[in-house]
């Protein structure tokens, strides 16, 4: 319960500072994905500069509600990230939007955002199935179709 | 107070801000940010949960009453039926079709990497790409039922 309540708390900061660095408007993007401004870049780089150290200063440490030791391991590159990132990638370009200024976009009354959260809830709900007969068909085989599936984990 | 709120927030502030946001939820709860996972627990369900049940669900969930917030403090700059630089080269029916057409492959995509741009470009990033690697990793044990079987005996 206190984990949803900080989860939905701290998801409302993170759709207010969206909305306030313009992220939610996808000519925002369009200039990152153009290069024509550093915006974007910028705070991507500031973010996880923040997050690289601080996420080191909390390792090893207690995490406050659960008392689970905070850790985590690196995971190298698969398959399913590239064919992901690409699918991602040409979406991405297309809409100039991304999942979570989408959200903040919902909020902030953008009409259009609707049809792009819809597209994204049909193709998550779809995605497993459609890999599936993907990979069975590319490799016929269940052993190689496995890696092309999915990404072990959701973020 | 709503001058504030109508010009830009600049790249050093609201980028740390995030950042601090990726801290929390591993200093709370050691848990990682990201958006699609609450889309997937929304549609899917996972180990954290099935909808409202799912504090991701709750992020995502969140974040659009974020965007409502800023909203309603600043003037409402995204409401409306204006998108992006696609408005003055197609009907409203064409750009609602490309949009959602977008957002599929955006869907798709991120499901199957396993994150978008704040899972993987934010979270990802900031902790699992260096240190000791592992090939196979369910910490999270958010593979859901359909992987279970695509994957077969490959699952511990």
């Amino acid at each position: 319960m206190k984990l949803r309540l900080s989860a939905l708390a701290l998801g409302l900061f993170t759709g207010f500072v969206l909305a306030w660095a313009r992220l939610t408007d996808p000519n925002t993007f369009r200039l990152m994905l153009s290069l024509d401004s550093p915006h974007i870049y910028l705070l991507m780089g500031a973010a996880v500069g923040v997050a690289f150290v601080g996420a080191r200063l909390v390792r090893g440490r207690r995490a406050v509600l659960t008392g689970e030791r905070i850790d985590w391991r690196a995971s190298r590159p698969t398959c399913a990230h590239l064919i992901g990132s690409v699918l991602f990638g040409i979406g991405w370009g297309i809409s100039d939007a991304c999942p979570g200024p989408t959200a903040a976009q919902l909020g902030g009354g953008r009409t259009l955002a609707l049809a792009v959260a819809a597209g994204i809830l049909v193709g998550v709900r779809l995605q497993p199935a459609l890999a599936c007969a993907v990979a069975k068909r590319a490799t016929g085989g269940e052993k190689r179709a496995a890696s092309v599936v999915a990404a072990a984990d959701v973020l | 107070m709503r001058g504030t709120f109508e010009s830009t927030l600049p790249w050093w502030i609201a980028g740390p801000l995030i950042g601090l946001v990726i801290v929390a939820l591993l200093a709370l709860a050691n848990k990682r940010f990201g958006v699609v996972g609450g889309v997937t627990d929304l549609v899917h369900g996972s180990a954290e949960g099935r909808g409202l049940r799912s504090w991701r669900t709750l992020l995502v969930l969140g974040m659009v009453l974020g965007g409502a917030a800023y909203a309603l403090l600043a003037g409402a700059p995204d409401a409306g039926s204006a998108y992006s630089w696609l408005d003055t080269h197609l009907s409203t029916s064409g750009e609602v079709g490309l949009l959602f057409g977008a957002g599929l492959l955006i869907g798709v995509g991120a499901r199957t990497a396993g994150g978008c741009t704040s899972g993987h470009g934010l979270t990802r990033l900031s902790t699992r790409v260096t240190g000791q690697h592992r090939l196979d990793d369910d910490d999270h044990g958010q593979r859901n039922h359909d992987h279970t079987a695509a994957r077969g005996g490959d699952l511990r």
